[in-house]
């Protein structure tokens, strides 16, 4: 009986840890499957490794997008004239739907003016839902590189699962 | 006659160098390719010499953009190059595009502008299944590559 009650006891235990483990899982919706590269950027974001400020890690991570995240920043970066960085890596992953109003919806846009030095360009944004547009214009993962005298590599790779609708 | 072992490791030497020497004066190591290891290998100058773009964008739905919408996906834009070589790889895919109603949708394309370089290799690779459709006063690319 002793024993009996220890086992059920045992088992209730396990459910109960198993069932709060999993809880965060469930909460920050399905699992999209990473690349090493979005993985190691994720990793270096998250230390804040710049190499004395001449790298850019950027990971941004949500479960859907929609206005009143009000971010206008959204995988935007920006490299200014006379910057030193010379490598720029931008991920970001929306593992829902994009919803949007807004005149200019732009998602995952790196624009380097005229630094000079920039050499190495990695972006990638993955969307893994559906994306509903009523404003002018979308632009998603565009990279404009202004004065690219040292430019080397530039790659972009864009991942829309669901629908693109703009009206 | 024998060959003693010092004597053998000298032959052994000998006929390696002879090899060698052959080997070189066939390949004829010139200035042209001096310049071509250094279009390739990058090094030595503080500017590129090549620049490899690599764009790969995958929609797995349709496009529709109508109502004077303009829809843009892993466009590339380069200017002020200095390379002699540029490389470009594009490679799209897409269920369906529809543009309607002076709507504009471009997928993947590439511009180099102000390129004073000598090379441009171009590998493009696009696919939409279901079809592009540009009607009254609408636009529709996937993949356009310009280098000028």
């Amino acid at each position: 009986m002793k024993i009996q009650f220890n086992c059920c006891l045992a088992t209730f235990l396990c459910l109960l840890i198993c069932g709060l483990t999993a809880r965060p899982c469930l909460a920050s919706g399905k699992h999209v499957h990473k690349s090493y590269q979005q993985r190691l950027v994720k990793s270096r974001a998250k230390r804040g490794y710049t190499n004395n400020g001449t790298v850019v890690y950027n990971y941004q991570e949500i479960d859907s997008y929609s206005d009143d995240l009000d971010d206008d920043t959204l995988g935007n970066i920006e490299v200014e004239h006379g910057s030193h960085v010379r490598e720029v890596n931008n991920v970001v992953i929306i593992k829902g739907d994009v919803e949007s109003e807004k005149d200019k919806l732009e998602i995952g846009k790196v624009k380097i003016k005229r630094s000079g030095r920039a050499g190495t360009v990695n972006n990638s944004v993955v969307i893994d839902g559906k994306l509903d547009a009523s404003g002018e214009s979308v632009s998603i993962g565009s990279i404009k590189v202004d004065g690219g005298g040292r430019l080397e590599s530039l790659d972009n790779k864009i991942e829309i699962h669901g629908d693109i609708d703009a009206r | 006659m024998k060959i003693s072992n010092k004597n053998k490791k000298s032959l052994f030497t000998l006929a390696a160098v002879i090899v060698m020497t052959t080997s070189l004066a066939t390949t004829g190591f010139s200035e042209d390719n001096a310049r071509q290891a250094s279009l390739q290998g990058n090094s030595g100058g503080s500017t590129a010499n090549l620049i490899d773009v690599h764009t790969e964008n995958t929609i797995g739905g349709e496009v529709k953009a109508k109502d004077h919408s303009s829809v843009s996906v892993g466009d590339v834009e380069v200017s002020g190059v200095d390379a002699q070589t540029v490389d470009i790889d594009t490679i799209n895919d897409a269920k369906k595009i529809v543009a309607k109603d002076h709507s504009s949708v471009s997928m993947g394309s590439v511009n180099v502008s102000n390129f004073k370089g000598d090379t441009v290799k171009v590998f493009s690779k696009n696919k939409v299944t279901g079809g592009i459709t540009a009607k009254n006063h609408s636009h529709a690319s996937v993949g356009t590559v310009n280098v000028q």
